[in-house]
């Protein structure tokens, strides 16, 4: 019982530190658009520890593993890099290329030595999905000791890791030896993936790397706040996968981890200042409130064309909405619920418009043909350009704007021929 | 020796191709101090390849750079600065308009500004009357605003000679009118100025010198010496548009 415990708080604590590496490193490589490459790393990872196994004598050997993993993390590396400077091929394909390719190669050589006795017991395919519960106290120490080394040198070289992460080029004319920060930072890389492989697996290592820094760059706006952000959410995600891994036993702990980073990450993308829901109800209410001033304008030209203000209805809006409004689904319903702020009473026989809304209807139709009159007299357009602009434009004239239009314009009538309401000598409103 | 009379770029033979396809080829210059240089030519003439390696971003074929008499790029690196096209650099980046000024004070001595610099940092934005937008995240700006950016960290920079590529890419009139004065400025204060640019327009309006470039170099000297028909249409392949521009151009100053 008591072992059980200790086991799984290796697992957790090895978990939570690879993380928060993977996240602070993470960080680098989305501003760098370079998250697939990770994955191509992870990859790279498989074909490695089965080559470290056999370089072993066909036995399970950490240090093995981790340099068979280091040199197909170079070969694969090397793979991209030569096969990316080939235009004909290019960045994307190459990752996909190197990739697949040392993913299958490592497939193939497993299937070989899983045919042998000694090879099946091996149990090389934990690689593919990780296993968290066979991280063991030394690896713990391994993982402590990478942290803190790898966070040293971030920290103590973060602002040229920022300036060359921003501006490769102005960073190498700078002087920095740019070469130099590359080379560490695919060091770091590579150990680090070696890790993350044995924590969460092969197909979701590069997950750890780039799930937290991608949510809270959704949050937060400074380079500084995103590194350490980011690791915080990270370790985070990883100690909840692991304890919730410890408790079920059957829940990988890699997908449990991830699970809960991806979790974090749909909640950023919809709820962050910079998210979906944001924009999409922004955009809905543009939409509501264009809708009901062009609602509110077809009350003008109902006023106008009849010369009273009572008797306004939705038949009437039906009648007007032909010319007039952009949204011709709108249903009665929809319509009323929509002028209601700006009506007195609603009853069967129709509106009656309270003198805000009164108000609001003219000051859209006076902004309405200011502004075709200003394009046609001022900047030279044609009367019959001018209507689907203008139509666009009234609902975002504000008062200053208006009064600026209002004292450039000479004309009293828009270029259609109608009084522009507010400059009539009989004065704007109407009211009765 | 005047500091006009400094020679403050010297490109000998240099030949730069990409891959196979070869960019530049042979080009040879001396550049004296105190001038604003527009980089002139068609489409794919090596415009940038030029301005690249000069700042060691590209690896020349064969040939060489001097700066200041000669001295290699590391020797005198803290007296050039570089601005990259605006498009090269990804302007979603979680940084502050003043983070970015600040990084032409790092590469002056490889520190972190400390307080008495935040001035500095201050009065660069200050030319490019971008005081007010100091700790706006650069994604908020326009990319005439970005482009200004740039202009004040080369400005912190503080260097003797400037390489711009397309400092006047894709900004309004105003905007290129703040830029070109801002760069007539630290000409004035000796400084070199090399912009690559685009529209003969504005290389008649702002610059002393040509380098004319269409992968060979097709003349180099003063505007009054460069500004040709002859060369122009050298450089430019006869391209009729251009020339009827060009001598439209002529006919305007000689009216002056």
């Amino acid at each position: 019982m008591f072992a059980d415990l200790d086991t799984s708080w290796y697992a957790i604590a090895g978990a939570v530190l690879v993380s928060s590496v993977a996240a602070l490193i993470g960080s680098f490589l989305i501003l760098q658009r370079r998250s697939l490459l990770v994955d191509m790393l992870g990859h790279s990872v498989f074909p490695g520890v089965i080559m470290g196994f056999l370089f072993a004598g066909w036995q399970r050997s950490a240090g093995w593993f981790f340099l068979g993993a280091l040199l197909a993390i170079a070969i694969g590396f090397a793979l991209f890099t030569w096969l990316a400077a080939d235009p004909k091929v290019g960045d994307d394909a190459a990752t996909a290329i190197a990739l697949s390719g040392m993913f299958a190669f490592g497939t193939v050589l497993l299937s070989r030595i899983q045919q042998s006795a000694m090879g099946a017991q091996a149990g090389l395919n934990t690689f593919l999905t990780g296993q968290a519960a066979l991280i063991s106290k030394t690896d713990v120490l391994i993982f402590a000791s990478l942290l803190v080394v790898i966070s040293a040198l971030f920290y103590f070289n973060r602002t040229r890791f920022k300036i060359w992460a921003f501006d490769e080029n102005f960073a190498a004319v700078t002087g920095f030896k740019t070469r130099k920060l590359e080379i560490s930072l695919y060091v770091v890389v590579a150990i680090t993936v070696f890790f993350a492989v044995q924590a969460v697996g092969v197909v979701l290592a590069s997950a750890l790397f780039v799930l937290a820094p991608l949510s809270v760059l959704l949050w937060v706006r400074r380079f500084e706040t995103l590194l350490w952000v980011s690791v915080v959410v990270s370790a985070l995600g990883a100690f909840g996968g692991a304890r919730w891994s410890a408790a079920d036993e059957r829940m990988p702990a890699g997908a449990a981890v991830i699970t809960l980073l991806f979790l974090f990450f749909l909640v950023s993308w919809f709820f962050s200042p910079a998210g979906y829901f944001k924009s999409s109800r922004l955009r809905r209410r543009t939409r509501k409130t264009r809708l009901t001033e062009d609602l509110l304008k077809s009350w003008y030209y109902f006023y106008e064309s009849t010369g009273s203000p009572e008797g306004f209805s939705v038949a009437w809006i039906q009648a007007l909405t032909r010319i007039h409004l952009e949204d011709r689904s709108v249903r009665p319903e929809k319509m009323r619920s929509l002028l209601r702020p700006w009506v007195q009473h609603i009853d069967d026989n129709g509106f009656a418009l309270s003198a805000a809304g009164r108000e609001r209807a003219e000051a859209l139709v006076r902004r309405h043909r200011l502004w075709e009159t200003y394009l046609v007299e001022k900047m030279g357009f044609s009367p019959d350009h001018v209507h689907d602009d203008a139509e666009r434009v009234e609902h975002f004239i504000g008062e200053d704007l208006e009064f600026r239009i209002e004292a450039e314009v000479d004309r009293d009538v828009d270029p259609h021929g109608k009084p522009i309401p507010g400059r009539r000598p009989v004065g704007g409103g109407g009211s009765p | 020796m005047k500091i006009e009379d400094q020679e403050v770029l010297h490109v000998h033979n240099l030949s730069v191709a990409y891959g196979k396809t070869p960019v530049l080829w042979s080009v040879d210059f001396k550049l004296p101090s105190g001038t604003f240089v527009g980089i002139v030519g068609p489409n794919g003439a090596g415009k940038s390849t030029l301005l690249k390696a000069c700042v060691g971003l590209m690896k020349p074929a064969q040939g060489y750079v001097g700066f200041f008499g000669d001295k290699s790029l590391a020797s005198v690196r803290s007296r050039v600065a570089y601005l990259p096209q605006r498009e090269s650099v990804d302007w979603n980046f979680p940084i502050s308009v003043r983070e970015v000024v600040a990084m032409g004070l790092l590469a002056r001595h490889d520190k972190v500004p400390a307080r008495d610099e935040v001035a500095e940092i201050d009065r660069c934005l200050a030319a490019v009357s971008l005081g007010k937008y100091a700790d706006r995240q650069i994604s908020d700006l326009s990319g005439g605003q970005q482009q200004r950016v740039f202009i004040a960290r080369a400005l912190a920079q503080n260097a003797d000679l400037f390489f711009l590529d397309e400092p006047f890419a894709a900004v309004d009139v105003a905007t290129e009118k703040m830029i070109s004065g801002v760069l007539k400025d630290l000409v004035a204060q000796g400084k070199t100025v090399i912009a690559v640019m685009h529209d003969l327009f504005s290389v008649f309006e702002n610059v002393d010198r040509l380098i004319l470039l269409n992968n060979r170099l097709v003349a180099v000297g003063p505007k009054s010496e460069v500004f040709k028909p002859e060369y122009l249409q050298a450089a430019y392949g006869g391209q009729l548009e251009m020339l009827s521009k060009v001598m439209h151009l002529f006919a305007q100053s000689g009216a002056k």
